[in-house]
C-alpha cells in the first residue's frame, strides 16, 4: 500500500467522521476535533490491519484509541464522552460488509454472504471489546 | 415546601428526560439526575431508567416522599444539545438556582437548534459523499451517494415522523434509496450502485445505540443494553431486507 492512498484514506475519513458530526449534531467548535479523531482512528486501524491482517484486533485497537482519545477531551472540554466518541467511531462501522452480506445473500450465494457477515460481525466485537477495556480501566481508576 | 419539592422533582425529571431524547447513555442520566437531587437535600433516592422510562422517587429530610416517572418515546441524536444539558446540570448543582429559573433555562436548552436545516443537510450529503468513496467508489459514485444523502434527509424530515413503526420507515428508506441507486447505475454514466448505497447506509446504520448499549452493558445496566442491542440487530435486518428488494427486482 502506498503513503498516498493511506493519507487520501485518512482525509475521506476525517471529512466523513465531520459530517457525521453535522448529522449528530455535534456543537460547531468540536468539529475539527471529532474529524481528527476519526481520520487518526483509522490510519490506526489500517496500519495495524496490514502488521496483523486480523480485522478484530485492529478494531479493537483503532477503537481503543478513539474512546482514550475521546476520555481525554470530554474531561478537558467537560462535555459528555459520547460527543466525541460517536462521529469517530463511525468509520470503523462495518457498513460495507453488511451491504456485501445481504447482496450476496439475495444472489443465493449464502457461503460468500456469511462471509462477510462474519467479518463485520468480527468488526463490530472488535469495537465492543475496546469500549469495554477502556472503560474498565476508567471504571477502576474512578473507585480506587 | 412540599409544592416547591415537587416542582424541582419534575423538572429534574424532564431535564433527564431531555437528556436520553438527545442521546445520553443510560448511566449519565441517572447520575447526573442523583447529583440534582443532592444538591437540593434529597438524600435518600432511587433512581431507574431505561430507554423508554424514568423513575425516581426521593425522600427529603422531613420525610415526605416523591415520586414521579417520565416516559421516553423516542430517543433521537443531538450531541450539541446533550451538552448543554450537562453543562446546564452541572450549573445547576452549583448555583442551586429556584424552579422558575430552571424551567427558564431549561425550555431554552430544549428549543435552540444549534444547527440550521440547510447545515443538517449538508452534513447527510458530505456523510454519504465521503462514505461512497471511502468504500472504494469514485468521485462520481460520490456525488451519486450525495443525491441520496438528500433524499435521505428529506425523508427523514418529512416522512419519518408521519410513519409511527420505526422498522417499517427503515425499510421503505432502504428501498427507495435502493431503486434510486439502480437507477442512477442505468444512467449511461458508469455509476457503481454498490458504492452509492454503502454511503447511505452508513447514515441509516444505528451506530449510536450499538455504542450505547456495549456502554450500558457495562455499567450494569443488562437490560438497558439488551434493548439498545436488539434494536440494532432489527434495523441492521431492516436496512438489508430495504436493500434487497430493488437488488431482486433489478437483478444484481
Amino acid at each position: 500500500m502506498q503513503f498516498t492512498d493511506l493519507l487520501t484514506e485518512v482525509l475521506v475519513t476525517a471529512l466523513g467522521s465531520l459530517a457525521f458530526g453535522i448529522v449528530y449534531k455535534v456543537k460547531r467548535n468540536r468539529l475539527p476535533a471529532v474529524a481528527a479523531g476519526g481520520g487518526i482512528g483509522w490510519m490506526i486501524y489500517r496500519l495495524l490491519f496490514l502488521a496483523m491482517e486480523n480485522i478484530f484486533l485492529s478494531n479493537m485497537g483503532a477503537t481503543l484509541f478513539a474512546t482514550v482519545y475521546s476520555e481525554m477531551l470530554a474531561r478537558k472540554k467537560k462535555a459528555p464522552v459520547v460527543v466525541f466518541l460517536l462521529p469517530c467511531l463511525i468509520p470503523l462501522v462495518p457498513g460495507g460488509g453488511l451491504y456485501y452480506a445481504m447482496s450476496w445473500m439475495v444472489r443465493r450465494d449464502v457461503q460468500q454472504a456469511m462471509s462477510y457477515l462474519g467479518k463485520a460481525c468480527e468488526a463490530a466485537l472488535g469495537i465492543a471489546a475496546g469500549i469495554l477495556l477502556v472503560s474498565v480501566i476508567i471504571h477502576r481508576n474512578r473507585t480506587a | 415546601m412540599v409544592e416547591e419539592q415537587r416542582e424541582y422533582l419534575d423538572l429534574f425529571l424532564s431535564l433527564g428526560k431531555a437528556m436520553l431524547e438527545s442521546g445520553a447513555e443510560i448511566f449519565r442520566v441517572e447520575d447526573t439526575i442523583s447529583r440534582l437531587f443532592q444538591a437540593y437535600g434529597m438524600n435518600d433516592l432511587e433512581i431507574f431508567a431505561i430507554r423508554s422510562l424514568i423513575v425516581v422517587s426521593a425522600r427529603d429530610g422531613q420525610g415526605h416522599s416523591y415520586t414521579s416517572t417520565k416516559r421516553i418515546y423516542e430517543v433521537g441524536i443531538h450531541m450539541g444539545r446533550l451538552e448543554e444539558l450537562n453543562q446546564l446540570s452541572r450549573w445547576i448543582c452549583a448555583q442551586r438556582p429556584d424552579a422558575q429559573e430552571i424551567n427558564r433555562r431549561l425550555q431554552a436548552c430544549i428549543r435552540a437548534e444549534s444547527l440550521s436545516a440547510r447545515e443538517s443537510l449538508f452534513g447527510y450529503m458530505l456523510a454519504a459523499f465521503s462514505f461512497s468513496c471511502f468504500f472504494g467508489g469514485r468521485l462520481r459514485d460520490g456525488a451519486g451517494g450525495a443525491f441520496l444523502g438528500l433524499l435521505l434527509f428529506f425523508m427523514d424530515r418529512r416522512l419519518a415522523p408521519k410513519c409511527p413503526q420505526r422498522l417499517v420507515y427503515i425499510v421503505f428508506a432502504s428501498m427507495v434509496l435502493g431503486s434510486f441507486a439502480m437507477l442512477l447505475g442505468c444512467l449511461p454514466l458508469e455509476f457503481q450502485p454498490d458504492k452509492m448505497m454503502i454511503g447511505t447506509i452508513m447514515l441509516l446504520i444505528p451506530g449510536m445505540a450499538f455504542m450505547n448499549s456495549m456502554r450500558d452493558m457495562l455499567s450494569n445496566n443488562e437490560i438497558n443494553g439488551l434493548f439498545s442491542c436488539l434494536d440494532t440487530l432489527l434495523t441492521a435486518g431492516a436496512i438489508a431486507i430495504g436493500f434487497a428488494v430493488p437488488l431482486l427486482i433489478g437483478g444484481a
